[in-house]
């Protein structure tokens, strides 16, 4: 037989190891997840919309999660392995996803007042070690999916908390805006994912925006890959730079924006753009970035915002979000509405 | 393709896209001899190409695939007139699908799956 073969990922050299993945420091002691709701911001109409008998709201308000093991099958949801009142088992792939969908539960609900991701309780649903060496972890329409990853250039995919949230903000997104998943819309769509994502995880480490990573994915590469994470959120493009996978393809601002009809118009590459303009705003105005940004954009796909919207309706809509909670002039309007500016996306306001 | 000449090269490459890791890895594989190219063109054949739905919603960071087929002749028995940039001699046939991972089952999901498992070895 004669073939020409053209392998995807051959390793051929060791690259220097993420040190930073090793030294992770365990998270910082897990917040009651049982306490009432803060102060809540939904608007009026939105609160209208969702009749919610009184007294439920703190029944509604607790955490609720089964995780299920697919046993290297891709058949789902595989067999229930530990629910919400269970102990840990030895499977990290299993503590690292109860803990993950608890992360993100706590950041939806102390700082957004929102109750799971549908805002009605909605329990949280998992599945590990989906599929042979499946390289992805997604969201499948109700609950969270992960692979093992193949381990040559990924390790399984529970080991980034950034990651876990992004797949949970897709339930959001599903339960809100609804962004399409095709071109910039569909950019906006993981966007929002990696904003949520970073916040679940900058929150569960208590870091302020300048002392953040801001990688997604950070840990999921192997050793050897010469690379930090999937993306970067504040310097789109450079995540890794790989002999085998090649350089980070994210544009970072919008005279880059890549035309194409892989990837659903390039959905995780033109993401980039938004990202930036969401970090930059959050590093400019320092301080916990879940809750300055991350508020204004939690309003913006909570508001009046339509599932095909552009980068630049969405601007218009953060810049205006902005205004209407922090004040119109506040340092949050000025930061957002420069921010766009810096990644070359024209707003309205 | 039924009527493939014995002396023709068969590629075929599976390109994968989407994936919360926003990669796009490419496995291809070649075949010269026959039987090995009646043998892909059998796999070819019996993938449901027609029955491609390309409005189907993939999904959140779910894979897609793109499997591209080109059998042309060999170099060796080409006496057809030089081809201009950009276009395909007149023998030379090309099939292409955009398969969502959901869809990838049966006779797609044995095709990528050697495509894939050729090309690693």
């Amino acid at each position: 037989m004669t073939y020409s073969i053209v392998p995807p990922y051959l390793l051929n050299r060791l690259a220097t190891a993420d040190d930073d993945r090793v030294s992770r420091a365990s998270a910082a002691a897990r917040r009651s997840l049982l306490v009432d709701p803060p102060l809540r911001h939904e608007r009026a109409h939105l609160t209208a919309s969702r009749p919610t008998a009184a007294g439920t709201r703190v029944a509604d308000s607790r955490v609720n999660r089964t995780i299920f093991d697919a046993q290297g099958q891709e058949t789902l949801p595989g067999v229930t392995v530990r629910r919400e009142t269970d102990a840990a088992t030895d499977d990290i792939a299993v503590t690292e996803a109860f803990d993950g969908l608890g992360a993100t539960h706590a950041l939806f609900l102390d700082v957004f007042g929102r109750s799971s991701i549908d805002d009605r309780g909605l329990p949280l649903l998992a599945t590990v070690h989906y599929g042979d060496e499946y390289d992805n972890a997604f969201w499948e329409g109700s609950r969270m999916v992960f692979g093992d990853g193949d381990g040559e250039v990924f390790n399984r995919f529970t080991a980034s908390l950034s990651v876990i949230g992004h797949e949970l903000a897709h339930g959001v997104t599903q339960y809100t805006s609804a962004l399409e998943y095709e071109g910039q819309s569909g950019a906006l769509n993981e966007s929002i994912s990696d904003v949520f994502g970073a916040l679940v995880e900058q929150y569960d480490r208590g870091q302020m925006a300048g002392e953040a990573s801001w990688l997604i994915g950070e840990g999921l590469f192997t050793p050897a890959v010469s690379g930090r994470a999937l993306r970067n959120m504040l310097e789109p493009g450079t995540a890794y730079d790989d002999d085998v996978l090649g350089r980070d393809p994210q544009p970072a601002r919008m005279s880059d924006y890549v035309d194409t009809e892989d990837d659903n118009g390039g959905v995780h590459l033109n993401s980039g753009i938004p990202n930036r303009a969401f970090a930059v705003a959050a590093t400019t105005l320092g301080g916990p970035a879940w809750n300055g940004v991350g508020l204004v954009w939690y309003d913006a796909i909570r508001g009046d915002i339509s599932p095909r919207a552009t980068f630049a309706e969405f601007a218009d809509l953060t810049i205006a979000s902005a205004a209407a909670r922090f004040g119109d002039g506040s340092p949050e309007h000025v930061a957002v509405e420069d921010a766009w500016q810096t990644v070359g996306v024209t707003t309205h306001e | 393709m039924s009527d493939i000449e014995p002396a023709s090269t068969l590629r075929i490459t599976v390109t994968r896209s989407g994936g919360v890791a926003g990669l796009s890895p490419r496995w291809t594989v070649e075949a010269q001899e026959e039987p090995d190219v009646a043998e892909w063109l059998a796999l070819v054949d019996s993938c449901p190409w027609d029955d491609e739905d390309a409005d189907d919603d993939a999904g959140a960071d779910r894979f897609v695939y793109t499997i591209r087929v080109l059998v042309h002749p060999s170099e060796t028995s080409s006496d057809e007139p030089p081809v201009h940039e950009g276009r395909q001699t007149a023998t030379a046939e090309e099939r292409g699908a955009r398969i969502p991972e959901k869809k990838l089952d049966g006779p797609w999901r044995e095709l990528v799956d050697r495509v894939k498992d050729t090309s690693k070895r």
